[in-house]
């Protein structure tokens, strides 16, 4: 069965390459939200198997997203990964802390992000 | 008259100036020993007027560094903004109450850069004493000496409070702009990325040159922001190491894989001999700073040279050593390789393909762990990168 994934960025841009390796090099199929409320709403409607998530965004940030997600019972249980260009320590740990499952750094290399989140959410090949 | 006193604006003057309870300063001091001197008296003081109390900041007599304002002369001279003398505070009854071994008083308003009177000059004696014109002339002079001191240290204290703004304003610039650079990059990388790798379709081979070139310049400019980001949090000291106990030789192992790439591009062999050293160090860091020296080394090698890592403990601590054979660098330069975009030959920096932090970073890394970074070199012959790294904090990994 093929995996489903829900990638939250602000970023068109950030949003087609994520998509595009997602598909392309994992093998995935990729839905994905502009915003965090959008991301919430399109993981309610149709939960993925696992969520990319994006920290700095207006509005709704990451962490807000996350919690969203979480106080929901429909999607609490979906794991959900920080793709990030903020590198404080501090911040990931907190994020981790908060039941975040991993934090990734941007600028990532397309070619491997796919082997990473398997990794991650302890997708087999 | 106590109105002025208690002044909001003028206590607020005195709280900025910052100074009560400083501990005795050379430049105060000159003044009131000068005073002492022309007047001839045993005590001279220069004070600072605050919301409740008198505070001594210099005194030429020694006593208390913080008297009661009830019965100090100098709060009049404050709350009247105007001199005293008191020749003789037996001889006068507002004095009643006064402090006991005092008997001759004169002093003189001192006055902060905007005009609010913040404390005295004055000059005091244990017996009674006629102030003459001349007295008084001289007080006045002394207290504009006064006053240029007390508004060089406001100057200073505004000067520091400035820098802690704008150091303050260069961290969020950075944290801001790295966040700019990195969204548009992670497009950039993940484009060119994907296109190299021909997933979305093939390329000819002129396309897949210059896909490679953008990418490899697109990973370029992603390294240098990661390492100016690093090296502004390491010298700013916001970074805490975490310090863990390590092998040495893994650590050196780590730094070498991953400057092995480029060592097998260049045709440079990298040998290492590591002793069996247990160090307290911040190992993720520590290993980077470490491919800094071996890039940085691999890079000054021409092809078939030999790059030496050297590791042991000494007396002094952990030494490492990274020594390449290449050119060398002129002795006069050698400081200059550690600062910030600077490289031995600045002339074929294109061929070097380094960021132009690797050495700055790795001194900060060793430096935050108490240790030094030097380099000893000879034009010709090449380049020794030494790290001393404290011992103590190997001990301790062994004890914890």
């Amino acid at each position: 069965m093929t995996r489903r994934l829900l990638v939250v960025d602000d970023e068109p841009d950030v949003r087609a390459v994520v998509r595009l390796s997602l598909e392309h090099v994992g093998g995935w199929q990729v839905l994905d939200a502009d915003g965090g409320l959008a991301g919430v709403d399109a993981a309610r409607c149709s939960p993925p198997d696992a969520v990319v998530l994006d920290v700095m965004m207006p509005g709704t940030d990451g962490p807000a997203t996350f919690r969203l997600l979480q106080s929901d019972a429909r999607t609490a249980d979906i794991p959900v990964v920080m793709l990030t260009a903020r590198v404080d320590r501090a911040d990931r740990e907190a994020w981790l802390a908060m039941g975040v499952r991993a934090v990734l750094a941007k600028p990532f290399d397309p070619m491997l992000l796919p082997a990473q989140l398997r990794e991650v959410l302890g997708w087999p090949e | 008259v106590t109105g002025l006193l208690d002044d909001p604006v003028r206590l607020r003057a005195v709280d900025d100036l910052d100074l009560a309870g400083r501990p005795d300063e050379d430049r105060f001091d000159r003044v009131t020993r000068s005073l002492a001197r022309v007047l001839d008296v045993p005590f001279g003081l220069l004070t600072l007027v605050t919301g409740d109390a008198v505070a001594v900041l210099s005194t030429t007599g020694g006593g208390p560094r913080r008297l009661e304002r009830r019965t100090a002369f100098c709060t009049v001279v404050v709350a009247s903004q105007d001199a005293l003398l008191v020749p003789d505070t037996a001889a006068d009854d507002r004095w009643t109450h006064g402090p006991g071994d005092w008997r001759a008083y004169a002093g003189v308003p001192l006055r902060e850069p905007c005009g609010q009177v913040v404390g005295t000059l004055c000059g005091l004696d244990v017996r009674p004493r006629a102030w003459s014109a001349t007295d008084l002339a001289a007080l006045h002079d002394l207290s504009r000496w006064a006053e240029a001191e007390l508004a060089r240290g406001d100057a200073e204290r505004r000067r520091t409070l400035g820098e802690l703004a704008v150091a303050r304003m260069k961290d969020e610039l950075i944290s801001v702009v790295s966040h700019e650079l990195r969204t548009p990059l992670t497009s950039l990388k993940g484009a060119l990325g994907l296109m190299s790798a021909e997933v979305v379709g093939a390329l000819p081979a002129p396309g897949r040159e210059l896909a490679r070139i953008a990418l490899e310049n697109a990973d370029r400019l992603a390294r240098l922001v990661d390492e100016i980001c690093d090296l502004e949090r390491l010298t700013a000291g916001q970074v805490v190491l975490e310090r863990r106990p390590h092998l040495l030789g893994d650590l050196v192992r780590d730094a070498v894989a991953c400057v092995a790439d480029q060592a097998r591009q260049a045709g440079v062999e990298v040998r290492c001999s590591v002793g069996d050293v247990t160090t307290w160090l911040d190992g993720a860091r520590v290993t980077h700073a470490l491919e800094h020296l071996l890039a940085n080394a691999v890079r000054a090698s021409c092809p078939g040279d030999v790059v030496d890592v050297r590791g042991r403990s000494t007396a002094d601590g952990v030494l490492l050593e990274v020594e390449d054979r290449g050119c060398g660098i002129d002795p006069a330069d050698l400081e200059r390789v550690f600062g910030s975009f600077t490289r031995g030959d600045s002339s074929d920096t294109r061929a070097h393909g380094g960021t132009g932090l690797g050495l700055a970073l790795a001194r900060s890394v060793v430096e935050a762990h108490g240790g030094r970074l030097t380099a000893t070199s000879a034009v010709g012959r090449g380049t020794t990168l030494t790290v001393l790294l404290p011992q103590r904090a190997a001990t301790r990994a062994v004890v914890a």
